[in-house]
């Protein structure tokens, strides 16, 4: 089976209908070429994570071909603070990763946005909305949200948040996980929530960092 | 034209501005010494023939003026500066000599007899355009740099939130919070799901941040 970026995902062990986004394309620490996506989209609360390291039990990930998932890929390694919500999955035996991104095509490394990059343009590619556009608004100090069976909220902090002119969402629920490119293809960062008026994104560089990756593939 | 161009343009109008009232005060000096530029004629060839005398005068005086200084017109276009006859027979380098340094000269020459009121206009023209190209560079930078006070105040109001961040995460489905800049003002937003704290509780918040706009908001976020 082939992996590419926009398709539907979801950890084995949960309903079909909770599904994140196939993100797209990095290196990992060994120069492998995985897929990234949000820590929340694999999540599985049996997973019984251990520094992030996931009990292979439920490391399991379905991708979603022609409507129906099948278990493609796997749990390599993710990571989850106040900055970060990300995972990268690798494709088991017998599955090879596409690292093309429907319509915009290969990436270009990554993009550190600031504040005076405010109103640049940014694209995705998710596995609900497909392909949107929107502008990137500036940063939003501190927004969370519940993982699944867990009480407390997890705060994610300096989020880029994107809005549309239309006022259409630029990302919905499932696109959790869609690289957000610029026109450059550079990554500026991964969906992650949204509000149905604007759509929220960690930021690349965070990633870079955390998860010892490399966008530039 | 870029700042160089406008650095060299400056330099040589204000030499040959400078060079041009040394001329003038010595062609006037020899025009009071001579009776037949000195005084107007009657007849009109007359008058003709004393200015063509005194324009003649002056281009002597400019070339002088301009062989004495060094004013090669063409070391001036190119390197904006003048001839330093001591250096170059230091150096014994004759290169001055030769037609093309002398051409320069008597340019440079012909341009200073137009006289320091030419070259002082000439000054002012070139001082206009580089101020107006300063401000318009100036103007460009504005509306390019974003404005970089709005977001002194936004570091500010997040750094006042995150002094109570301890106490907004106690109440109940708080979901975080968003600083927005709308038209240049801005809006603390403190985000809930579900349901908005009591009352009191937005009072003591309101009133922690009088003189900020702040609103309460549910919102539907989903992962």
């Amino acid at each position: 089976m082939l992996i590419a970026p926009g398709q539907r995902l979801i950890n084995s062990h949960k309903p079909a209908t909770d599904f994140g986004t196939v993100g797209g394309p990095v290196r990992n620490a060994a120069g492998k070429l995985v897929m990234l996506t949000c820590y929340h989209c694999v999540f599985m609360d049996k997973m019984k994570w251990d520094e992030f390291t996931p009990n292979p039990i439920y490391a399991g990930v379905s991708i979603a071909q022609n409507g129906v998932f099948n278990e493609a890929a796997a749990v390599e390694r993710c990571f989850r603070d106040d900055d970060v919500d990300a995972a990268m999955i690798h494709a088991q035996p017998g599955n090879t990763i596409d690292p093309s991104i429907p319509i915009f095509g290969k990436t270009n490394g990554l993009i550190a946005l600031s504040d005076d990059d405010r109103g640049t343009w940014l694209r995705k590619y998710g596995a609900t909305t497909q392909d949107t556009y929107g502008q990137f608004l500036g940063f939003t100090p501190m927004l969370g949200f519940r993982y699944e069976t867990e009480t407390s909220i997890h705060y994610l902090h300096n989020l880029i948040r994107i809005g549309t002119p239309t006022g259409k969402p630029f990302s919905e629920k499932g696109d959790s996980g869609s690289f957000v490119l610029n026109g450059a293809n550079q990554v500026a960062g991964i969906i992650v929530m949204g509000d149905g008026t604007y759509s929220y994104a960690i930021q690349a560089t965070l990633l870079e960092s955390r998860l010892t990756l490399q966008f530039q593939i | 034209m870029s700042p160089d161009a406008l650095n060299l343009l400056y330099t040589i109008v204000t030499i040959l501005f400078i060079l041009s009232m040394i001329s003038e005060r010595i062609s006037n000096l020899i025009k009071l010494k001579t009776n037949h530029l000195k005084l107007k004629r009657v007849s009109p060839s007359g008058e003709k023939d004393r200015e063509r005398g005194i324009m003649w005068l002056a281009i002597i005086s400019g070339c002088i003026v301009a062989l004495f200084s060094g004013a090669d017109f063409f070391t001036l276009i190119e390197k904006g500066k003048l001839v330093t006859y001591a250096d170059l027979i230091k150096e014994k380098d004759l290169s001055f000599l030769i037609p093309k340094t002398l051409i320069g000269i008597f340019l440079s020459g012909v341009f200073i007899s137009l006289g320091s009121k030419f070259w002082h206009d000439m000054l002012d023209i070139v001082l206009q355009v580089a101020n107006l190209k300063k401000s318009l560079a100036e103007q460009q930078a504005q509306a390019v740099a974003p404005d970089k006070s709005i977001d002194v105040l936004k570091n500010k109001l997040v750094q006042k939130t995150e002094t109570v961040l301890p106490k907004l995460k106690q109440l109940k489905d708080f979901a975080g919070y968003d600083v927005f800049i709308i038209d240049g003002i801005l809006t603390l937003h403190l985000k809930f799901f579900n349901q908005l704290p009591g009352a009191e509780e937005q009072k003591w918040y309101k009133d922690y941040f009088s003189g900020d706009n702040v609103e309460f908001n549910l919102t539907n976020l989903h992962r």
